[in-house]
């Protein structure tokens, strides 16, 4: 019995994705989320404590008002993900458009082997017919698993993206934490009771709100860094919208598939049309004919529009929305 | 001229065969993307989290139902093979050993 063995197995192409080697890990058990929560509460019971305090001499506290929030559902949880396996996505997207290639390869290699194992005497009509017909296939498959293999770029965009949001999320942790060092430590002189708060006043009775100027900058550029991450969450949001527009060539390819011509209703074989290739009787019928324009027709129209869909596939990038959220000043001193 | 119906029987039915393990090459390629990259973790449980749904419904599963498509059309033309063994038998009394086995075509 005659068995055609394929000439490589999916096993060899589809391999295990390789992830990325991105080393920047921001651990929500590190102990700076701490010290950032506390610092957090200590200048938003500041702000309460001296606003109440200017309101009792009339006057009013110039500083911000910070939000009580947590540290962790503000820089950590909104962030996370692994970039290093987003990655991997696009290595297997590449991995499987390789597939896709080799799927071709193989089946062209099938169709040398039945034209030419069969005693190379199957030529004529019927046989150009089938070749082109099988052709198509052929040329989709090849043309798709280019597309494909292009499709990593999307991935490897995204990554890039996740990277670029990673390391600004670690520039403003860094600012907040070194804002919050000083300030705690700072504050923690008018934190005591009744003596605090005396001093406060006293201090800015005598040189006025620049008695605590640091203070107030501080607290201000603590401001700053929160509401960037505020807006950086919210142009994270609107850039993860425009991620699937950029995936609609995946959908475009169904319609590249879709152009195979049926051959079950349009059959270009028929034992007695091989009879009459093996007997040379050379005829063409109408209808062999037609299916061989079409089959011509067809692969090279898949061929084109595989080639536009691969031409137009593009990475995406960071959004001016992400790219313009400015880190504040640290700490002065 | 029986002889030569007879290797081309053979080869045809061998590449009826061998178009199924294409046909199969094809449900690997796709369930190695659902399982590498639709069915991931990466994007967590934040902000990139909708990614995860964005891509297995607009890459993942628009990607299989284009190898679908080309399973379908392998289909049409091992279906069309088939009946070219079918018809050697009626019309010359010829007939590989492949086609002799109901068995082998009843994997549709």
């Amino acid at each position: 019995m005659v068995t055609y063995t394929i000439p490589t197995e999916m096993s060899s192409v589809l391999t295990t994705p390789v992830e990325g080697e991105i080393e920047l890990e921001i651990d929500k058990n590190d102990g700076k989320f701490d010290t950032l929560n506390e610092a957090i509460e200590t200048v938003t019971g500041f702000y309460s404590d001296a606003q109440s305090v200017a309101g009792k001499v009339g006057i009013e506290f110039p500083g911000p008002q910070v939000q009580q929030t947590s540290a962790v559902e503000l820089f950590i949880e909104p962030f996370s993900g692994d970039w290093n396996q987003i990655i991997a996505c696009g290595d297997a997207v590449k991995k499987a458009g390789l597939g896709l290639q080799t799927v071709a390869e193989n089946l062209l290699l099938g169709m040398g082997q039945l034209f030419a194992s069969s005693g190379g005497e199957w030529e004529g009509e019927t046989a150009v017919s089938f070749n082109l017909h099988m052709g198509i296939h052929v040329a989709t498959l090849q043309g798709a698993g280019m597309v494909v293999s292009q499709g990593k770029l999307i991935f490897d965009g995204i990554s890039e993206v996740a990277q670029f949001i990673a390391g600004l999320v670690v520039e403003l942790i860094d600012t907040a934490l070194d804002l919050a060092v000083w300030l705690i430590e700072k504050i923690a002189v008018y934190g005591r009771p009744w003596i605090g708060w005396a001093k406060f006043v006293a201090d800015v009775i005598q040189d006025g709100w620049a008695a605590i100027q640091g203070i107030i900058d501080a607290m201000t550029s603590l401001y700053d860094t929160i509401t960037a991450v505020f807006d950086l969450h919210d142009a994270v949001k609107e850039w993860v919208e425009t991620i699937p527009a950029s995936l609609a060539v995946f959908e475009d390819l169904i319609a590249v598939f879709e152009q195979i011509p049926d051959l079950a209703s349009t059959p270009l074989l028929t034992a007695a049309a091989i009879r009459n290739d093996l007997e040379d009787v050379g005829q063409s019928s109408q209808d062999v004919i037609d299916a061989r324009r079409e089959a011509e027709q067809k692969a090279e129209d898949a061929q084109n529009r595989l080639d536009e869909l691969a031409n137009g596939i593009e990475k995406p990038g960071v959004s001016d929305d992400i790219e313009n959220i400015e880190v504040p000043e640290g700490a002065e001193g | 001229m029986s002889d030569r119906i007879q290797v081309a029987a053979d080869h045809i039915g061998a590449f009826h065969a061998y178009m199924m393990d294409i046909s199969n090459q094809l449900t690997e390629i796709n369930s190695y993307v659902w399982t590498n990259v639709a069915l991931t973790d990466a994007y967590g449980s934040g902000l990139l989290e909708p990614l995860r749904g964005y891509i297995r419904d607009y890459a993942c599963r628009p990607f299989g139902d284009a190898l679908s498509e080309g399973r379908t059309s392998l289909f049409a033309a091992r279906s069309n093979l088939w009946d070219v063994g079918h018809d050697f038998d009626m019309v010359d009394g010829v007939v590989s050993e492949y086609f002799e086995s109901t068995a082998s075509f009843q994997d549709e």
